[in-house]
């Protein structure tokens, strides 16, 4: 599209003729031109018409006077030939009558005489004529009188009244030729009014023919160019129309998608549960949303206008105002600023607000802000803070209630510990002096009931400790690290050393992952549970325990101890974990059936699982599950 | 005066108030055959008496004894008190204290170390075991330590 000039108008289409180009000749000057012409022509024609129908009256009347004329000539002959017959009359009968018939003539005559010169008067030729005429006349009647008056003095006389006959046969010739004279230039007047006539008409007709024939041409031009004009207007019309619809149908959708947008746009500054707000570089709201507004306890047509410099305390208003021009100056945004405003009834709100720039065309020309209320926020805060402090209260209170319990019960199981072992070392202690004091009295069944005292003795004694022992593993504090499991487990088995000298054992210890435990009370775990395979395999030729690891879930690993030993029946498995519960008889193994309940103890205090499967007389697997770790072992 | 005439003229005090344990103890101690004669007091504050030379034993001339077996449980003043006062007590900090106690409790174990016994050994119910460590131990302080001069 070519840029337009402002000067100029643009091209208009109906100005344009078939090369396209703008025409001077626009078509209403054309049908301007041509109805113009054709009016000049019709005019033109017009009053030629008239001037034409002027002289077909003129042409009329000298045609009636003409007629008159020669109307007049033949009254004259004609009354002329009434005298002459009156006369006649006269002579023939004498009768008075005829007298009369003659004067009447005569006079009549005279009026003819007077009309034709009256008749004649504008033509030259003709006056002389009549002129000419006059005196004929005059001389007929003299003839004529002089006839009568003979008639009336002498009588008939046929002779006299022959001459005097043809005395007026001589003086009618004159008027005969007069009369005819003028007839004919009458006759030639009006042969040439009439023959201009003619011509007038013919040229009349013909410049009206021509006339109306050009207009009609003209016209009809002026018709096909205007219908032309129409067929292309219409055409552009309907192109424009077209183009119209077209246009307002995009119009429409694009205002329509406007529309959309601006309502989605509102929609969503309204819906969202921030404040929004623009400000001018005055520092006055020029938008707000229902938010915002809220939040300040304004309504928006109240807040447009307003400064934020309204809406703060003046000791609040310097910080303010700085973020307002670093904003605006350095276009760097400020976020997250906790303030607080004063809303419109005066009561106080906090509001966390973020200050951005609003740029068009690398120019700042405002500012956008986002502000959330955050009174009830830092109301709970403030809510939680003084609860967490009475919890902590309540925490350090419980804390020191169950250190107390604790320490009872340290002192229970050490008190426990101690005054019941007394008893027991004094049993075993004073049944051995009998032994020795008494032996001689002594028979073999005296010497076994002593056996049976001591060994009871014994066994209470580490009922006692492994009670203690369990106690302690569910008292004390678990402090997690970070532990290497195989080395862990190197060391468990460097404690069983003395038990594994007179064994054969293959050990197949897999590769361990570092566990997040209590290290003393994990190897009290390994402990337990390598020395159980231990134990239990003793009366296998050839001993086969193997330590390994594996993730169960994501974050859980099983570490276990698998033996070829005598296992175990699976329907007394959940007994195994159980205090003092054993599957096997005292003589069988001994043991009191602690470890695993302290397994389990431990184990699950580090938030895992344990578990066992065996078969019986083929062997049993212990298996332990801990979270996952994912720090640097220890 | 050689290593074993000094040893075996020197004392062992046996500080114990169960008078069973104590007949028990003193019993291992005899099978042991150790030379030397034991004191046997039944609290702390005998106890002191015995190695200040107080109370009943005011006027006691016989030196300080080789060894002390140190029972913790005890009335009045118990076994911690009786180390704590006679590891800081400049005279008698240098005689080696034996805790003999049935408590292996964690505590007792650090608190009497912290404050500087010279060996700590559990009472094991088990007689012949007790006898055992009795006999060691008296064997070691008495034969095989080389006592304060």
């Amino acid at each position: 599209m070519e840029t337009l000039n402002s000067s100029e108008a643009p091209p208009n289409p109906a100005l344009m003729d078939r090369g396209g180009r703008e025409s001077q000749w626009t078509t209403e000057r054309k049908t301007g031109l041509a109805f113009a012409v054709a009016m000049a022509i019709l005019l033109t024609n017009g009053f030629f018409l008239y001037q034409s129908a002027n002289r077909q009256v003129e042409t009329s009347a000298r045609v009636e006077h003409a007629r008159e004329v020669m109307g007049v000539l033949d009254q004259i002959t004609f009354h002329l030939s009434d005298a002459e017959n009156a006369r006649r009359g006269f002579i023939l009968t004498s009768s008075s009558r005829y007298l009369a018939h003659f004067k009447t003539a005569t006079n009549r005559v005279a009026m003819d005489f007077a009309q034709l010169k009256r008749l004649t008067a504008n033509h030259q030729e003709q006056q002389n004529n009549v002129e000419a005429l006059k005196p004929q006349i005059d001389r007929r009647f003299l003839v004529l009188k002089n006839s009568i008056q003979w008639q009336q003095e002498h009588g008939p006389d046929p002779e006299k009244q022959a001459a005097f006959m043809d005395i007026g046969q001589s003086v009618m010739e004159p008027i005969r030729q007069t009369t005819i004279a003028m007839v004919e230039i009458e006759r030639r007047l009006l042969e040439s009014r009439r023959t201009e006539a003619l011509k007038g008409i013919q040229r009349t007709t013909e410049m009206t023919l021509i006339g109306t024939g050009l207009s009609i041409g003209i016209l009809s031009w002026a018709f096909l160019l205007l219908v032309r004009e129409n067929v292309r207007r219409r055409a552009a019309e309907e192109a424009i129309r077209g183009s119209n619809d077209e246009l307002e149908q995009r119009v429409a959708s694009a205002v329509a998608r406007a529309e959309q947008a601006h309502e989605f746009r509102d929609k969503v500054m309204e819906s969202a549960v921030f404040g929004f707000g623009a400000l001018d570089l005055k520092g006055n709201f020029t938008m707000v949303n229902q938010h915002f507004a809220d939040i300040m306890g304004y309504r928006i047509e109240e807040m447009i206008g307003l400064s934020y410099v309204q809406l703060v305390s003046p000791q609040n208003l310097a910080v303010l105002s700085k973020y307002f021009f670093r904003v605006i100056n350095n276009r760097s945004p400020v976020l997250n600023r906790e303030v607080e405003v004063i809303r419109r009834d005066g009561g106080s709100a906090s509001v966390v607000f973020s200050w951005s720039p609003m740029t068009l065309k690398s120019e700042v020309i405002g500012v956008v802000g986002t502000a959330m209320d955050v009174t009830a926020h830092k109301q709970a805060e403030a809510e939680i803070r003084r609860l967490n402090r009475e919890l902590e209260k309540r925490v350090a209170e419980r804390t020191a209630q169950l250190q107390g319990v604790n320490k009872e019960l340290e002192a229970f199981s050490y008190s426990v510990s101690h005054d019941l072992r007394a008893p027991l070392r004094h049993v075993d202690g004073f049944v051995d002096m009998l032994r020795q004091h008494s032996a001689a009295l002594l028979d073999d069944k005296g010497r076994r009931y002593l056996d049976i005292i001591s060994d009871s003795a014994k066994q209470m004694g580490t009922l006692i400790d492994d009670l203690l022992d369990f106690s302690r593993v569910g008292r004390s504090d678990l402090k997690r690290i970070p532990v290497d499991m195989n080395r862990l487990v190197k060391e468990a088995l460097h404690e069983l050393e003395p038990d594994l000298r007179a064994r054969e054992i293959k050990w197949t210890i897999g590769t361990l992952p570092a566990a997040h435990a209590d290290r003393a009370m994990l190897k009290l775990v390994w402990t337990n549970l390598l020395s159980n395979a231990v134990k239990y395999t003793r009366p296998r030729a050839r001993t086969e325990i193997e330590i390994g690891s594996r993730t169960v879930e994501d974050n859980r690993q099983e570490f276990f101890v698998r033996d070829n030993g005598v296992g175990f029946d699976m329907r007394y498995a959940d007994k195994l974990f159980g205090v003092f519960q054993r599957l096997h008889r005292a003589d069988e193994f001994e043991g009191t059936g602690i470890g695993l309940a302290n397994v389990r103890r431990i184990v699950t205090r580090h938030g895992g699982s344990v578990r066992a499967e065996a078969v019986l007389n083929e062997g049993a697997t212990f298996s332990f599950s801990l979270p996952v770790v994912e720090q640097e072992p220890v | 005066m050689n290593k074993v005439s000094r040893t075996s003229l020197k004392k062992i005090l046996l500080v114990e108030d169960n008078y069973k344990d104590a007949e028990l103890t003193l019993s291992a101690l005899a099978a042991n055959n150790l030379a030397n004669e034991v004191i046997s007091v039944h609290d702390g504050v005998e106890a002191l008496d015995y190695l200040h030379c107080e109370g009943r034993f005011a006027g006691r001339t016989d030196g300080d004894p080789l060894v002390v077996f140190l029972d913790l449980k005890m009335p009045k003043l118990d076994g911690l008190e009786v180390l704590r006062r006679m590891k800081s007590d400049e005279k008698l900090r240098v005689i080696p204290v034996v805790m003999l106690t049935s408590s292996r409790e964690e505590n007792d174990l650090v608190t009497c170390y912290r404050l500087g016994v010279n060996a700590y050994v559990v009472k094991p119910v088990d007689f012949q075991q007790f006898v055992l460590a009795v006999k060691q131990a008296g064997m070691f302080w008495a034969a095989v330590n080389e006592p304060v001069p």
